[in-house]
Formats: structure tokens, sequence, C-alpha cells
């Protein structure tokens, strides 16, 4: 392996860079900029909302064919396969996310039998799990096969679907006698399944996509011990002008550090006076951070882990502007994933004046299976003023 | 009495005196007188007997001898000779006369005159009668008495030693030459002078010149050198010729040492005449002089492998050696027959054991013999250096990457130790670098690595050696992600680490012994202490540390003049703990740990050397591996085909082969060779396919047979040609599958079915070392496929190289400066085209944004790959050091045209650009003695 991280670095020292990057969004390509699931966290049966942000050319609702796998098998190094893709009923739609993009929403309903179709879940489902692991599962439910315990959920799943808040409890008191939540919680996790939707954009490429499905947002309305996970939230994002160049990092309570703020707004133009003496760094701050349980944190500490919000920034110039500019003066964000601060280099050709930048905010969470990576996207404009 | 009476008898007298003399001269104690006659003529004594004659019954004996003066300025001028003197003796016995026949020199004959006029003899008797006689004497002036006294001693001795490396020089010849300021003191002529001094034992005299010759440690010496100014002359072959004026004085010892520069301090020394006698078909040999200076190999000895025919060109970066068409892990390396943990620090930056403390490379492309097990592609076997027994020897070295020493050098007259250690620095480097072009790096690097060795040699005794040798290395390196930090905390701690390390230490002792005039044995024991582990972010985590104990032993024997046994024992075994945390596919930390793991290579065989004929080499040989690790039926015969009908008998997890090599001179210098054989290897990626939740614990052995011919030319002394054609089979090769995507059956993860072959020619054109030059012309075409099972056809596999031309070349100029050059052309290698993209909507630590659609798997190539490298070499040489140093221009054929790495992408594989080495600078310099 290290051979390889060798001839990394080498290479990259070596190598001259393209003149397109992901976070440059070209006029004339269709960009995806996001595609936001509402839930997030779906159960089998569930309705979903889907939406497909897309930037630079744009997209209609007849551009796309969307299609859909249940039947996704995951190898032991992760690698997946779909099967039996079949077209999606989903009925597309144009709806308006901003001026600048093309927005497609789809609805689609989750089949009550994913999971007894998923080859993700063996019949001997116990199989291969870590002895820790089985010890945690109770005996009578170990003893069951999988579609014994498929069985088991889907009823139980059915009832606190159904259920008012008198029989929830109802079920709650039942359960808690039996189990502890937690272990269930767990349990839940090993019942998780993927499902994978596909977007065929005519004339461009074709977009594939994850999706989990499990029964934790269903068992959540029985108690807050079952986990869900939900869209992250941009509150705000804002901008600081530092009186030093060249830095790499910044840290706004530092007394000495002389700095500007400037709110970033997501409904009206933000003004950024370009000052070469100067480093310029974006913060967003976000919500809904939600929290879970995994399996190891279970067996150990029993603490439950708050969730990570990464930040992915992308953004064009006003393509009138850049039309004869090397992309090489265009502005640039670095990210970093341990830091909610990225840098900001404004442009380096003065004609380059007007921006739109998205934010795309996403979760992670490690060690919990299969676990969907939910989405925000919010769109900025802003104007360089040299 | 009248004259002619008087006359005749004397004449008489003159037979009678002529041996009356003779006994006085006898009696003489002067050397520098003596009595000679002239035997009187016949008649002369007939005429005499008939006249009044009388007999001399006893002839006069001389009993006062006087010694002539001899001036000295006569004996300096070396005058002598003899004085024929006629003496009239009286009958008392005293000298009437003295008259001279024959002249020396004035002074002498005066001088033998007047000393023979003091002679007193005892008279001549005739009966009892004493009588006068006539006789003649020789006054001998000599200067033997001067010459005699003349002792032998030492009063010039020194010692040669060659310039630079102080190595004694043997055997060369020194002589000293007189200048014009001779000893003006000398009691006799200089040339009697030196003729008596040639004569000492030792030393001689040749043209006016007295010569002598170095003894094995360079040491001479003269003996009774005249006090005088001379030249003294040194002529070694290989050697300049050296001249020294020296001042000898009189009664004094004058010493010195003189340090004479070598013709050629280049690595080429050693002129190799002809070949060593050859078993294996395919064994390339490359001696370390041959091969410290080719350009491209930054002095790496090890690294001359990749210049071999056979060969494939490795990605940059990477010191695979990819022998005919096989993956890097198909080959062995041993260092004197035990397995090293690794062959070069960071995969191919250096290799691991300092090229200094090599003594060759043998490196088998394929067709081996049975000695080597455990790989179905090539073995490589570093054989090291004894250690110097004469003197200590220093080397120091620091180039761009790293810098290290070498000290070796006997103990005593039986014990000899060598000890090396290294160290890089470019780490230091780089993050010295980083640290001043932040604004360029979003991570931090910090490579190392160190090893060191240390070698006992031991004559025990003639017949018996040992050796002991502990060396060790370590590698790490560590990438800090400024930008980045993900994965799991329960993976590591630092999520924005990537970090690799991997540490040996091996001990291993060899006994070489001639047991008797038919019996050899070769034993080698080694223990291998090897750790290994890994950070990837909060990814992946791994350690394994292991104990390998090696065994191997040959024991020969000579069963007659034309037939030799080989029986071998080859034991490699492993015992690993093995800890390894990775997330999975749903982000997952899934854990896997193995103590005690026990794997590795059991081995023996036996091989017979026949020589029907003195020009017919034939050697059939069988062994079998055992591989405790795999657990599977094994083969009860050797697998020449995937043969299938034995399979099902419950047989242990190893592999019978069978190899016959052998070879036929069937003209002076011509030979051709042919052999056939079955190979096998424990699967690889080794571990990971017997592995019980991501392999398969029933994977068998993967096999192979090797089929070679090749044609030996020596076309000159000094160039030979290699011509092979070989042909390979691999079967049982592991090869991932894909999951079925069926819920209710196990996912199979590797598969056996990997079948591969390869096939083509080699060519090696080889100009051998001479004082002058070294290179060659490796050319090797070839083919390497997989069989697609899908498809039901061969593909391209991803080794494959048509076209493989290495040529190089190296000069040794004057002035120790030394330029070599090497060209590489090489097919560009197989690619799998991209025909289409998928975007990932999610974009997390392990979905890329973009997911290239291969196309046809390998059915395109990257251009072809030419590679110009330039090395200069400039030694200077002191009297006790010397001092070296080089540049090595790698790939400066960058400027004119840029060989393709691989292609890169740019985010959605719209664009494509051709990634190429760039060209760079090593610069080394050395000091040794």
């Amino acid at each position: 392996m290290y051979r390889y991280l060798i001839v990394l670095s080498v290479l990259l020292v070596g190598c001259s860079e393209f003149p397109t990057k992901y976070e440059v969004v070209e006029k004339d390509k269709i960009r995806l900029l996001d595609f936001m699931y509402e839930p997030s966290d779906a159960a089998p049966g569930d309705t979903v909302k889907l939406k497909a942000v897309f930037a630079g050319r744009s997209v209609t609702a007849d551009m796309i064919d969307w299609s859909v796998s249940y039947k996704v098998a995951v190898s032991e190094y992760g690698f997946d396969t779909a099967y039996e893709i079949q077209e999606l009923s989903c009925n597309p739609q144009q709806v308006h996310f901003s001026d600048q993009t093309s927005c497609i929403q789809i609805l689609f309903v989750i089949p009550d039998s994913i999971m007894y179709k998923s080859p993700m879940l063996k019949n001997d489902w116990t199989a291969g799990m870590p002895s820790e692991y089985r010890a945690l599962i109770p005996e009578e439910v170990r003893n069951l096969n999988r579609d014994q315990l498929l069985d088991t959920l889907v009823q139980l799943a059915s009832m606190i679907k159904s259920a008012d808040s008198e029989q929830l409890s109802l079920i709650e008191t039942i359960l808690m006698d039996e189990y502890d939540f937690s272990d269930l919680a767990g349990l839940l996790q090993l019942f998780t399944v993927k499902m994978k939707i596909f977007a065929n954009v005519k004339g461009s490429h074709k977009i594939e996509d994850d999706y989990t499905i499990r029964y934790n947002r269903v068992f959540n309305r029985l108690s807050s011990v079952f986990k869900t996970n939900t869209n992250p939230a941009i509150d705000s994002v804002v901008l600081y002008k530092v009186n030093k160049k060249g830095l790499i990092r910044f840290n706004p309570t530092d007394l000495y550090q002389r700095y500007k703020l400037y709110s970033v707004p997501s409904d009206t133009e933000t003004v950024i006076p370009v000052d070469t003496n100067c480093t310029y760094f974006i913060r967003s701050f976000t919500s809904n951070i939600d929290t879970s349980l995994t399996l190891e944190d279970l067996q150990s500490t029993g603490q439950y882990g708050l969730e990570t919000h990464r930040r992915v920034f992308m953004y064009h110039h006003d393509f009138n502007e850049n039309d004869k500019i090397s992309s090489k003066d265009y502005m640039d964000i670095f990210t970093t994933d341990a830091d909610t601060m990225a840098i900001l280099v404004p442009p380096s050709h003065p004609d380059l004046k007007k921006f739109t930048l998205w934010l795309r905010v996403y979760d992670e969470f490690y060690n919990e299976s299969f676990r969907k990576d939910a989405s925000v996207l919010k769109e900025y404009r802003g104007r360089f003023q040299y | 009495m009248h004259v002619s009476a008087v006359k005749k008898k004397v004449a008489i007298l003159l037979l009678l005196a002529g041996m009356h003399a003779g006994t006085a001269s006898q009696m003489s104690e002067s050397p520098y007188d003596e009595m000679t006659i002239e035997m009187p003529l016949d008649e002369e004594l007939d005429t005499a007997a008939g006249e009044d004659s009388f007999v001399v019954d006893k002839m006069p004996v001389l009993e006062t001898f006087i010694q002539a003066h001899y001036p000295p300025q006569l004996v300096k001028r070396g005058i002598s000779g003899v004085v024929l003197l006629d003496l009239l003796i009286n009958e008392k016995g005293t000298v009437d006369s003295v008259g001279v026949v024959t002249g020396v020199h004035p002074s002498l004959d005066s001088n033998a005159v007047a000393a023979a006029k003091q002679f007193v003899f005892s008279p001549a008797m005739s009966g009892n009668d004493s009588v006068a006689v006539l006789l003649q004497y020789q006054y001998r002036f000599t200067i033997d008495d001067v010459i005699d006294s003349i002792k032998p001693y030492v009063n010039f001795k020194g010692r040669f030693l060659e310039k630079g490396t102080r190595t004694p020089i043997a055997d060369a010849m020194v002589v000293v030459k007189f200048l014009d300021s001779i000893d003006q003191t000398l009691p006799l002529p200089f040339h009697s002078y030196l003729k008596k001094i040639s004569a000492i034992e030792g030393q001689h005299l040749e043209e006016g010149m007295i010569v002598t010759s170095t003894d094995s440690s360079g040491n001479f010496s003269f003996f009774s050198l005249p006090a005088c100014s001379i030249k003294v002359q040194m002529i070694a072959p290989g050697y300049e010729q050296y001249a020294s004026d020296e001042k000898i004085t009189k009664e004094e010892l004058v010493e010195g040492i003189f340090y004479v520069q070598r013709l050629s301090y280049g690595e080429y020394e050693i002129v190799v005449y002809g070949k060593t006698e050859e078993k294996e078909v395919s064994r390339h040999q490359i001696t370390v002089q041959e091969i410290r200076k080719i350009p491209g190999l930054g002095g790496d000895a090890v690294k001359v492998v990749q210049a071999m025919p056979g060969v494939a060109r490795p990605a940059f970066g990477s010191g695979e050696v990819i022998v005919r068409g096989s993956p890097g892990w198909d080959t062995r390396y041993f260092l004197d027959g035990v397995t090293m943990p690794m062959l070069y620090h960071f995969g191919g930056l250096k290799s691991v054991y300092n090229s200094e403390a090599l003594k060759s490379i043998d490196f088998y492309p394929g067709g081996f013999g049975t000695c080597y097990g455990g790989a179905v592609g090539g073995a490589i076997e570093i054989k090291g250096k004894k250690a110097a027994d004469d003197r200590l020897h220093l080397k120091l070295d620091l180039s761009t990457l790293d810098g290290y020493f070498l000290a070796e050098g006997p103990v005593n007259e039986k014990v000899s130790v060598m000890a090396s250690g290294r160290r890089s620095f470019i780490g230091e480097i780089m993050s010295w670098y980083i640290k001043n072009n932040r604004d360029k790096f979003y991570m931090t690097i910090s490579p190392f690595y160190w090893d060191y060795l240390i070698r006992t040699d031991i004559k025990v005794s003639k017949k018996h050696n040992l050796f002991v040798t502990l060396f060790g290395s370590r590698d790490s390196l560590t990438m800090l992600l400024t930008e980045a930090s993900s994965g799991s905390d329960e993976l590591s701690g630092a999520k924005d680490k990537i970090g690799q390390n991997e540490t040996f230490h091996m001990v291993m002792a060899g006994w070489d012994a001639q047991l008797n005039d038919r019996m050899t044995n070769t034993l080698r024991e080694a223990f291998t202490y090897h750790r290994v582990g890994y950070t990837i972010l909060g990814w992946a985590s791994s350690k394994q540390c292991g104990i390998t104990n090696t065994l191997r032993d040959q024991l020969s024997i000579k069963l007659t003049e034309r037939t030799k046994l080989n029986l071998g024992l080859d034991v490699e075994l492993t015992s690993v703990d093995v800890i390894l945390g990775m997330l999975d596919g749903g982000n997952k930390v899934v854990r896997d740990t193995n103590d005690n793991w026990l794997f590795g290579v059991a081995g023996t065989y036996a091989n017979l050397e026949i020589k029907p004929i003195p020009a017919l080499q034939i050697i059939p040989g069988m062994r079998y591996d055992y591989y405790p690790e795999l657990d599977y039926d094994g083969s009860i015969a050797p697998e020449f085909w995937d043969y299938k009908k034995y399979d099902g008998i419950n047989c242990i997890s190893g592999e019978p082969s069978f190899r016959l090599n052998s070879r036929w001179q069937f003209a002076e210098n011509q030979t051709v060779k042919a052999s056939a054989g079955n190979y096998n290897q424990t699967p690889q990626p080794f571990g990971q396919v017997i592995h019980k939740r991501w392999g398969e614990p029933k994977m068998p052995a993967t096999k192979a047979v090797h089929y070679v011919a090749g044609h030996e030319w020596q076309i000159t002394d000094i160039i030979n040609s290699d011509v092979q054609f070989y042909f390979n089979r691999q079967w049982n090769i592991p090869v991932m599958v894909s999951n079925p995507g069926n819920s209710q059956q196990e996912d199979k993860k590797w598969s056996r079915n990997g079948i591969g072959r390869m096939w083509g020619m080699e060519l090696m054109l080889r100009h051998l070392q001479t004082s002058r030059f070294f290179g060659w012309v490796a050319y090797t075409l070839s083919r390497a496929e997989r069989y697609n099972h899908t498809a039901k056809k061969w593909e391209l596999y991803d080794n494959d190289q048509i076209h493989n031309l290495q040529v190089l070349g190296s000069w040794h100029l004057k002035k120790e400066y030394d330029v070599g050059f090497r060209a590489r052309y090489v097919s560009g290698n197989p690619t799998t085209p991209i025909v289409g993209v998928i975007e990932h909507a999610t974009d997390n630590d392990y979905t890329p944004h973009f997911e290239p659609v291969p196309g046809k798997k390998n059915s395109k190539r990257v251009d072809p790959f030419f590679q110009l490298d330039l090395r200069i070499d400039k030694k200077f040489v002191f009297d006790k050091w010397m001092f070296s140093t080089y540049v090595d221009f790698q790939n400066i054929s960058y400027f004119f045209y840029k060989s393709p790495e691989m292609w890169e992408y740019n985010y959605d594989y719209s664009e494509k650009m051709t990634v190429s080495m760039p060209p760079m600078i090593a610069v080394g310099f050395k000091t040794e003695f």
C-alpha cells in the first residue's frame, strides 16, 4: 500500500491541474447539486419525496428516466450490486428551487416486501456475526430465521404505524417487559437494507444513489431510543475577512487577530470587498444534529454519539463574465472536513465579479449499518468588489 | 754453463717447478700470488732427457710469502690481473732474480717483483743436493677480498599500497635505478659492487638496476645499496608506473610507504573471460562490480534485475519485479537462501540490503531447479559478500535519499566482521519543502527508513566456513491530511492520518562444509521477526507480528566423476498474530484477529546432476512442498496441466514437482539448453484469499508449468548472447468474483478458476566487463494473458508488455570519470478504456462523485514508454582515501518525450491527461578507504 502512497505524493507534486474541477459548475454540463430525500430515513411502505437539484445546463422533468432496484447485494468489502432494475413509478415534476437551478421532484413508495427480497439479509442472519453482537440478541429472537423475524417486525411495525397514543403506550409497556429497547435498536440495524435509485439524464449521464430502508422511523413513534436520521439544516453562513494574507487556519476567538465579519444571507447578494492582504474564511452553522447508537457503543459504553455534518461548496462565476478567462483565475474554496471553516480565495481576475455558490451539508455517522447520508442544499449569491 | 744447456736444464725444470710452484701457491696465504707453469712442448722434453740433466727430487716450497702492495686507488678502479714472474731460486731458497713475463699495471708489476724478491723457498733438491731452479710464478692481484668483505644488510625497505584503498600491491616489480651521484667511498668499482649485491637473495641485477618484488603484503627490501641517489620504480599490472627519487645514505636504513595509482578505479577491474559452469537454463548472474554505476538505478544493485530480459517495466515508484508476465508476488527473494521479508524500502526506493555488502545476484526468470520452491514466477537470490579479511575498510555515503556507512575488516586470522547502517533523510527534506510551500500542500508526509547489517565470517578450517548475519530494516510512512478527517474513532485515534510501518530483524547462521572428497553440505538457519502495521484514516487499521523460522540444507554427494546427487530441505514456517479492523460497506467496523496463525512452506527436494558426456548435462529433480496454511486436497503426482481426475483424494495440502534442466555444449562456444518443470505457490494475495470471512478457505495452491528452450553463444571472449524461448501456464489462480445476489447463499468472494498463460522470447547480448566498458542489450518479446470464463476467451493481462528493449553501457574514462547511459523502450501497458460515467448523488468518503464505466478489459494500450537515463561518476583518489561523487539524471527523455505512466482523468472523466514520471536528479557522495 505504501508504495502507492509514495507514487501518489510524487504525482501530486508532478501533475499539472485540469482546467475543470468538481466544485466549479460548468455552463454546458448538467451538474447534480443534491438529491434531497424526505424523509431521509424511510421504512417499508413509506412514501418518499426526492428533490433532484441541478445547476449548469438546465434540466426538465422529461429528460430523466427514473428506475430503481430493491434488490441490492453488498459484499464483505462493501461493493454493491443492483439486481432487477425496474422503472420507477414516481410522477416526476419540475419544481422551483432557485433561479440558477433546475429541480425535479419525484414521489415513490417503498415496497413492503423490500426486506424479504433483499439479498443483504441472509436466511441464517446471525451467521458471521461477532459473538459479542450475537449475545445482545434475545435467545428467542436469535432462534428465529430471517423470514420469521421479518414477519414479526412487519406485524409490529404495522401495529405501531396504525396505533394511537394510547395503543402506543400499551405496546411500549408490553415490549419493555420483554426486551431492552436499546438491544432492539441494535437489532434494527441488522435489518437494514439498501435500494438504489437511478436517474438516466438523456443526453448527459446516469446518476445513481443509495437509499436506506429500516424500521427506525416507525419504532421512533414508540420510543426515542429508536433514533432516526433527519436532514441537516443550514442556519446561517458568515464570511470572515481576516487582516493577514496566506492564513490556512483561523480562530475568531483569537483576540489578536483582526477581522471583519460579513453575514451571507441566502436571499440577497453578498458584496465581498477584495483585499489581497487579507484571507477570507467562510463558515456555516448547521442544526438537526442527530444522535445514534452503534452496536459497538451498545456493547461498550452505551453512550449515544453525535453525527458529523460535512460541507461541500460548489459555485460558478457569472457565465457571461468568465467566458474568456482562464479557470486558474477563478475563485476557489478549500473545505476542511474537520472544521466548519473553509478558505475562500477571491478570483485573481478583476472581471470576475458575480458568483453563485451552493452549500451542500450532509451528515455522517460511522458504524451504523448502511446509514443514509441525509443532506440539505442552499444557494447563495455574491459579488466581488475590487 | 752453456746457455743452451742451461736453457734446456731450466726448460726441464719448468715442468717440475710448475708442480712445485703450484704447491707453493697452495701454501701461500695470499690470494694475490699463484705459481703457474706453461706446459713445455713434448719435443723439448724428449731433447732434455738426453743431455746432462739432473732430476729434481724435491721442488722448492714457498716458505715466506710477502704481500705485494695493492694500491687502493687501483682496487677502486678495479684494476686487477695476474703478473707472471720468472723467479730464479738459488740453492739457498732465496730469490736471486725476478723477471716480469706478463704485466698488468706498472705499479702492480713492480710491487709484485719487489714482493717476490723477498720470498723464501725451501731449496729444490736433486738427490741430496740443493739445486737452483728457475720457475714461473703468477702473482694475482684481485678485488675479491674486498667484495667478500661486503656483508648484506637491509638499508632500503618499504611498502607499496594502492592509492585510495590502501590495498597492498603484491608481486609488483620494484626497481632501483642509480643516479649519477654514486658513492665515492666505495672501495671497489661500482659495477663490481652491484654485481656483488645483486647476488644477495631476493634481488638481482638487470641492465644496471637492482630489481626485487613485493610480497603479499606489498612489502619489499633492498640489501646493501650503495649510498647514493636512486630512483625507485614500481611496475605492476593494473597500476600506473610509479617512480620516486630517494637518497640512500651510508649506514642508515631508509624506509617508505608508497601509494600507487590504479589504472582504473572503475567497477571494472575484474575482467571475466569465459563463463562459470552453468547448471540452470534461465539464470542470469550479475556481479556487483557490473552494476553499481548503471544509470537510473541510483547505485542500487538489486534494482538491476529490472534491466534484465524477461522483467517487465514496473510502474513508477514501484520496485515490483514482474517476471515473464507474472505479478510481483509470484517471485520470491532470497538472501543466501533465506526469504527476505521485503526487498525494497518503500516498495522500490532502495533495496534494504546494502549494495556494498553484495557479492552477486542470481536471477531466475523461470525454469529454475528444484532447490527453489513456493513460487510460480521467478526467483532472485542475493548473495552476501564475505567480510573483508585483509584490512579495515570503511565507506561513508551520502545521497539525496539517505546516508550509510559500511565498515569491514579482520578481527583475527580466522574471524572477520562487516557492519553497515543506513538512515534516510528524505523525510526531513520533504518536511522542509512542504513547510516552505504550505500553500501547495494539504498534507505532511514523513517517510523514514533505516536498515542495518552485521555479518561475521569465521574460517573454522580449510573445509569449514561459518557466517552469522544480523540484518534488519524499518520503513515508516506517515501522511497527515490537514484538510481531511474521516472514518471511525475506533479504528484510529488520528482520523487524518495514513500511516504504515514495517520492521524486521533477521539473524541467520550459515555453515558451508566440505565433509570429505565427495560430500559438501550447505546449511542455513534463520529466525526473522517481522512486524507490519498500517492505518488508513479511520477506515482501516491492521497489525501483524510474526516470527519465521527458516531451515535450508543441501547435501551434495559426488557419486561418480560425472554424477552428483543433491538432497535438500527447505522449510520456512511463520507464526503470526494478526489484528485487522476495517469499515465495511455499511460504515460498520469489522474486526478480525488471528493468533498464532501458522503458514509457510515446508519443502524437500532431490536432483541428480548427470554428465553422460562432458558436453552434456542433464539435471532431473523432484520436489515436494507442503503449505500448512492451506486446507485442500493436494496433488499426488506433479501437475503439468489442470488435471482433475485425482480431485477428491484425501491428500495433505501440498504439491509435488518434477523439473528437468539440460544443457548441451555442441560447439566450443555454443550451448543449447532446455528445461521443463512444474511449480506451485500459496495462493495470492496472501492470506486474504484463504481468509475464512473474506476469502475461500479451501483455496488450493496456485500451480504453473514452465517450458524453456534457449541458445548461448560466446561470440568473443567478452561478448556473449543468450536467447531463450519460454511458455508458462498457470492455473488455480485466485480471482475475485462478484456477489451473486442470492440471499440464500453465502457470498463467494474468491474463486480458484483463474488461468493464465505467458510466452515469449528473450535476448541478452552482453559485453562483459573490460577495463573500459561494459553493457548489454536486453530485449523481451512477450505476451501475458488471462482466461475470461464469462466471455470464454483469452484477454490481455495487466502486465502484458509486448516489446521491452533496454540498452545500457558504461565507460570508464581518463581521470577517473565514468559515464553511462540506459535507454528503455517498452510497449504501453494494457488499459481498460472508460466508455461512460455514473454520477453518485451521495458523495461521502467512500463513493466518488463520478464512477467510470469501464469498456472491454485491457482493450487499449497507453502510449509506449521511453526513458533515457545518464550518469556521470567522478572519483578523486588520495593516498589514503578516495572521494567519489555521482550525478544520476533520470528520465532526461522527459524533455523530448513524456512517457506515460498512466492516464489521469478529471472529476467527471470528460478530460484525460497523461501522467509522466518527472525528470529527476540524484546526487551522491562517497568516501572510502
